[in-house]
Order: C-alpha cells, then structure tokens, then sequence
C-alpha cells in the first residue's frame, strides 16, 4: 500500500518536473524560432550601430589650379547618453542598487558635472554654452521607471553632438583626457571647416556654405552635386564600453569625395580687377559696383566682382546686400552701351550703311509728343559717327527706322531679357517689355537705354557679340570638374555658341566704329598705351525704384569694352550706380573709363600681350622687344 | 531461449573511442578559443591601425590647408604690403617669346612650328637678372 503510495507520488512528481520543462521547452521554442527575427533585431539594435563615413568636399580651383576653397579637418564631439559614465571617486557615497527615478536625476546630474569639469575647459565651453551642454546631456541620460511611474522619466539619447567644428589638437587632448578619467560615452566623428584662402576675393562667384555644410551660394551651390560627393557607412558592433569590436563589421560602404571644380576664372585677373575696383570705390563711394570680364570667343568669365562683397571665412548671421552678385542680380538701365543693338540691328538688317547719313536734329527732336535730347547739338552724321558721338537721336531714328518689332527681335537676340544661363545661382532675366506694351515714345528711348533693364552679365555678353565677329556664346565659369582620386578633368565644359546675332561684316562695322569712340568718341579715357580698344560708355539716370520715374543727380555710368580690338582677347565692363560726384562729373567716359583703362593694362601684361601700336615715348614696336610696358 | 549481456573484450572498445573524442573536441574547443582571441586581437589592431591612419591624414589635411592658408594670394599680398616679400618686375626685354606676331593660337599652346616662320625674329636677351 505504502510503496504504491510512494509510486504514485513519484509519477506526479515526474509528471509536474515533465510539464514544467515543457512549458520551458515550449517557450524556448517560441523564442528561438517563432519570435527569432524579433528577439534578433532587438539584439542587433541593442550591439550594432551604423556609423556615417562622411565624405570630403572637393576643392574649387581657379583656372591655373590655384586653390580657392578647401577644407579644414576637425572633429565633432558626439555623447552617448546612454553610456555615459566616469570612474567615481573613492570617496563617493554608494550608488543605491535600484535607484529611484529622484536619484536616478540626482546620479545624471552629478555626472554631466564631473563630464563637463573634465572637458569644459578643452572644449572652450563659457558658462551659458556650459548650461547648454549640461541641459543637452541631462536629456541624453536614460531615467527608468522603477515602480511603474512616468513621471521625471525618459529614453536617453544615443547621440548628441556636444560640440562641432573641434580641432585636431583639442580633439586628441579630449580622448586623452578620456582615456585618463575612464570616460565612457565620448565618440569623435569627423568634421571639417570650409576655408577660402583669399577671403573676400571672388566671394560671390565661389559662393559659401551653411551650417549643415550645404552650399548656398555661388560655384558652391550650382556645383553642390559634383563637390559634396557621397557619404558612405559601415555598421559595426560596440563592446560595453563603447569601442569597436572590429571582427563583427558588418555592411561597409567606402565613402566618394567630392570632385575638385576648376573655374574659369584667373585669381591674378581677379586680383587686379578687384584692387582697381576697391580703389575706386573708395574714391567714388557710389552704392554698388560691379566689374565682367569676359572671353568673348569662348564665354569664359575671366573675372567677376561686385561691391560691397563679404569674406566667406566671416559670415556674418544677417548676411545683407553684401552678398548679392552684382553682377547678375541685378537690373540697371543700361543707358548708351544698349545703342550698341539699335545701331547692329540697322546695319545687320540693310537698313543703313555705316556711312549712311543721319540727321541729328541739332540735339532736340520731338516724338510722341515728347522731346528727346543729345547730350550736345548734332547735325547731320553717318551711322558710324551716331555711335562715335553716342548720339539718342541718331540711334533713335535708326529703331524707328527699323520698327518696334524687328528691334525687339534683336534686343532678345542679343540676349537681354533671359537669364544667360551662367553656372551662378540667383541670375535674373532683366526686364524687356513686349512690343505690345511698349509706349508711343519708347521705339525712341529703348534704343539709348531707357526702358529696359539688363544685368552687368548680359551687358557684357552682348558686347560680346560684336567683338567675337556676331555669336552669342553661353558665358560659363566653370571651367571642368577633375575627379578626387585621380585628379583627371571628369567634365569639361564647351564653348555653347546659342545663335548668330550679326553678320561678321555688321560686326566688323560697328567694332571699327566702337574703336573711334575711344579714339575721338566719349571714352578717350579708356584707352591703353600700345593697344587698340573698342568699347561704349553709357550714363543713364538711376530710377526711383519706390516712386518710379528717375532720381535727380543719381546716376548709373558704365564703360563697356575689349582689346585688342583686331582681336579680341578679353570684354571688361566696369559700372557704377550713384557714384558720389557731381552731375557734371558722373558720366560713363569719366567714371567708368578710367578704370577700365587700368583693368585692361595690367590684364594686357598679365596675359602677355604684345602691344600692336606705338608706345607714348618709344616709337613703332619692333615685336615686343622694343614696348617697354614695366 | 537467449540471452543479452555485456560486450564481450573481442567487441568494441569504447573507452579510448571516448577519450579521442573528448581530446579531439577538446583540442578543438582550444584551437577555436584561440583563433577567436587571435581575430579579436588583429581586428582591435585593425581598429586602432586605421585610426592612426586617420588621425595621421587629417593631420596631413590640416597641414594642407594651413600651407594653403600662408600661400594664399591673399596671404602673400599681405606679407607683400608689409614689406617681408618684394616682387621683381621682369622687364619685357627679358622675356623670351615663342610664338610669332600675329599667330597666337587660340589656346596659347604651340604645339609644332609655323609652317611659314617670321622673317623677322625678336632679339632673346642673355642677361643675367640682378
């Protein structure tokens, strides 16, 4: 009886052990098998961690490679709250074994005190980036609920970017330091600074970029897909301290810097082109000023500044007009450099020959019901000499000869009124009204520069046009783009010829025109000792951009030219809105001139030119052995 | 009628069958242990060899730039207008020309000789600059 007893108690207790062990069985299956996927990416995320291999930002380079924007190694200080953590001192109080969410806060508190007593200093933290940082990590440090509360409690942070843009000496220091007070939780990822070694020069064409090293302006911006290359990742798996356990890396991809950009631009030109324009300013004092210089067979800008400019490697928070491109944002009437494409369009359309008599109205002349003036009383002057004399009238009457809409064919011929669609972001289309909506005198003020409003861009472009012999070329500032690795152009850029405008024989005439004007025209100052130059000025009255109408006393000047005129190695317009002169003063041939004047000689000698007429003071040149230019 | 019981001495003898498993597993379980620790010791140096790589290249890097910085145009000008640089004109006189008048080429390279030559050559001056 007792021995069956004793059985029985036996098989219950075999049959509890046996139930038991299934249940367990039954769970261990229902997690290595049914839930295995969950229970496995739960412990992936919890060990791996993808990390970002940041690219580098390709270079941009000037035409000879000189370097114009390039990048400055740092690292950025990145806390995981969730790690953090400092070897205690040995005299500090027991930490509880289950802490309360009070003193779980209480902990967090002390530690973000002691991280940031260790490394403040390094980090060069002042007391309200201190706070700021101490509130940053206090967020980053996970509080648990301990007794089913939610109050005071939060998931930490893994990430939190304690400070950007840390050098490399301060960098080594922190992980020293690190190393030293067993600091957990304190990662480095690399950062870098973008620098532009010549500060302000070429600054609105190089461009700068944002906080989040995004371009947001100039080459920078256009060009971003080609500089910024392609960020690449790898996942790793992290020990309890931190550190990379190196044998589980898992997925990699190597990142692709970004290309080098190569400019058509010449820092030296640029130089020069920027220190004339810097003089002139400062004597002038005028609202914005704006230099083109351009190659008139390929439409590579040799040169482009605007002022007030800015320097890059100190933006300022509230970035004004300084940072405007003049140069192709904005719009100015372009005044007696636009007779250019009333006095083409005549002769282009077999309206008139260059010597084909004009007359002038003796300088007043009414039409619409409106007077319009030239600057001095004129007769009667051939074609060639309305230019050379830079007569309204004259030029006038050549529009009205060729009517409204041929004229307004030629005017977006030439160009004006679309953007020229330069690799430069922020270009404006100018302002060209339809024929429909022109007015009854402005077949007679379009032709002088009234009415329309172009960019300095498209005012250089179209003076292109005649100097190249007749084609309007795309102007382009980049110049290829070289690939990091190899440093072999990847993308070169082409001469993008968009139509021909005139004829070379137009084209030809009114060069030999636009040469007299510097000769005995309105820009005798624009001339330059040994070379021959072509070029128009223009004056045109500022307009009210509030009240409409023309501001009294305020004007816009501008000079517009090339050399050598036989061939034409380089277009240069130089302008300046409400230069600070008297009226009498402030004309294109006395503001404007003169500066081209400069700009050109010294470009002369920088490219090399060999002057083709006498010197003042050495007689005929015998090649360029006999031009004494230094 | 028959009977089961124990191998006989001539059947199989499982003790030394055991113990070279056991060794083998052992020996086994040994070599893993030891490979592990050997990969765990190569990819920590890999780590710390691919961190000194960087470290060295951003070093590299930061000298880069900071030549770049000191070589500016800028930079230059600056040391120029301080007067710690002096520029040297060279004068026209001594500067040696290669192409012809008249027949510079489009992309300033000459890349064989004019096929009809200048008659008149440009005199090429030999004197030393002071």
């Amino acid at each position: 009886m007792d021995a069956a007893r004793t059985d029985r108690r036996i098989a219950v207790l075999i049959c509890g052990f046996a139930t038991l062990y299934s249940v367990f069985a039954l769970r261990l299956i229902q997690i290595q098998v049914w839930d295995q996927a969950k229970y496995a990416n739960q412990a992936r995320e919890t060990r791996t961690l993808r990390v970002s291999l940041p690219a580098q930002r390709g270079n941009i380079r000037d035409v000879n490679g000189e370097i114009l924007a390039t990048n400055l190694p740092l690292q950025r200080v990145i806390v995981d709250g969730t790690r953090l953590s400092m070897v205690r001192p040995k005299d500090a109080p027991a930490l509880p074994k289950n802490p309360s969410v009070a003193e779980q806060a209480q902990q967090a508190e002390v530690t973000v005190e002691r991280v940031l007593d260790a490394i403040g200093g390094t980090l060069g933290l002042d007391p309200e980036k201190r706070a700021l940082a101490a509130s940053a990590l206090l967020k980053s440090i996970p509080v648990k609920s301990v007794r089913g509360e939610s109050e005071g409690t939060h998931p930490g942070s893994p990430y939190v970017v304690l400070q950007r843009r840390v050098s490399e000496a301060d960098s080594l220091k922190l992980r020293e330091i690190a190393e030293a007070t067993k600091l957990r939780g304190l990662y480095f990822e690399p950062d870098t600074r973008r620098i532009y070694p010549n500060g302000s020069l070429l600054s609105h064409v190089v461009g700068f970029l944002n906080q989040d090293a995004q371009g947001i302006q100039g080459v920078e911006r256009t060009m971003e897909r080609y500089l910024s290359g392609q960020a690449g990742y790898r996942v790793i798996e992290r020990d309890r301290a931190g550190n990379e356990l190196g044998q589980y890396r898992g997925v990699e991809q190597q990142p692709r810097d970004g290309d080098d950009v190569v400019l058509t631009v010449d820092s030296a030109i640029q130089a020069i082109v920027e220190e004339e324009l810097d003089a002139a300013v400062r004597k002038l004092q005028p609202d914005m000023a704006a230099v083109v210089m351009m190659r008139p067979r390929t439409g590579e800008i040799m040169a482009m500044a605007s002022r007030p400019d800015f320097d890059p490697n100190a933006l300022k928070a509230d970035m004004g007009p300084e940072a405007r491109n003049r140069a192709i944002a904005d719009i100015i009437e372009p005044g007696s450099t636009f007779k250019i494409v009333a006095v083409g369009a005549a002769l282009n359309e077999g309206k008139v020959k260059p010597e084909t008599m004009i007359f002038c109205e003796n300088g007043r002349w009414e039409f619409g019901g409106s007077l319009l003036h030239d600057s001095h009383p004129l007769g009667t002057l051939n074609v060639h000499d309305v230019v050379v004399h830079s007569s309204n009238i004259g030029s006038a009457k050549l529009a009205v000869q060729l009517g409204p809409r041929p004229f307004h064919r030629y005017i977006r011929a030439f160009g004006f009124g679309e953007r020229t669609g330069i690799e430069l972001p922020g270009e404006i289309n100018g302002l060209v009204h339809p024929p429909e909506r022109w007015s009854a005198i402005s077949i007679s003020r379009i032709p002088m520069g009234h009415e329309v409003g172009v960019t300095p861009l498209q005012m250089t472009t179209a003076m292109s046009v005649v100097a190249n012999g007749g084609e309007l070329v795309v102007p382009r500032v980049v110049h290829s783009i070289r690939d990091s690795k190899t440093g072999q152009p990847a993308t070169t850029t082409e001469r993008v010829v968009v139509r021909r405008v005139l004829s070379e024989q137009t084209a030809g005439q009114l060069r030999s025109a636009l040469e007299e004007v510097v000769t005995r025209g309105t820009a005798k100052m624009a001339a330059v000792p040994g070379f021959r130059v072509a070029g128009k000025t223009g004056t045109a009255q500022k307009v009210d951009p509030k009240h409409g109408g023309y501001l009294k006393g305020q004007y816009v000047v501008s000079f517009v030219g090339y050399l050598p005129a036989e061939n034409p190695e380089f277009v240069c317009l130089v302008t300046f809105d409400n230069a600070h002169l008297k009226a009498n003063e402030n004309f294109g041939g006395l503001v404007s001139a003169p500066v081209f004047s400069r700009i050109a000689a010294r470009t002369a000698k920088h490219l090399g030119l060999q002057p083709t007429e006498p010197l003042p003071g050495v007689g005929a040149p015998k090649l360029a052995a006999g031009a004494k230019r230094d | 009628m028959t009977t089961h019981g124990p191998p006989t001495a001539r059947g199989i003898r499982l003790a030394p069958l055991i113990a070279i498993a056991f060794s083998t597993a052992l020996v086994a379980g040994l070599l893993v242990g030891y490979l592990k620790h050997q990969v765990h010791v190569l990819s920590t140096q890999r780590v710390a060899l691919e961190r000194e790589m960087r470290d060295l290249k951003a070093k590299a890097d930061v000298n880069e730039s900071t030549i770049t910085t000191l070589t500016s145009r800028a930079a230059l000008q600056l040391r120029l207008n301080e007067g710690a640089l002096k520029l040297v004109p060279i004068k026209t006189d001594r500067i040696v020309r290669i192409p012809a008048v008249g027949s510079r080429p489009a992309d300033s390279v000459v890349m064989a000789a004019p096929l009809n030559p200048p008659t008149t050559l440009r005199p090429i001056s030999n004197v030393r600059l002071r």
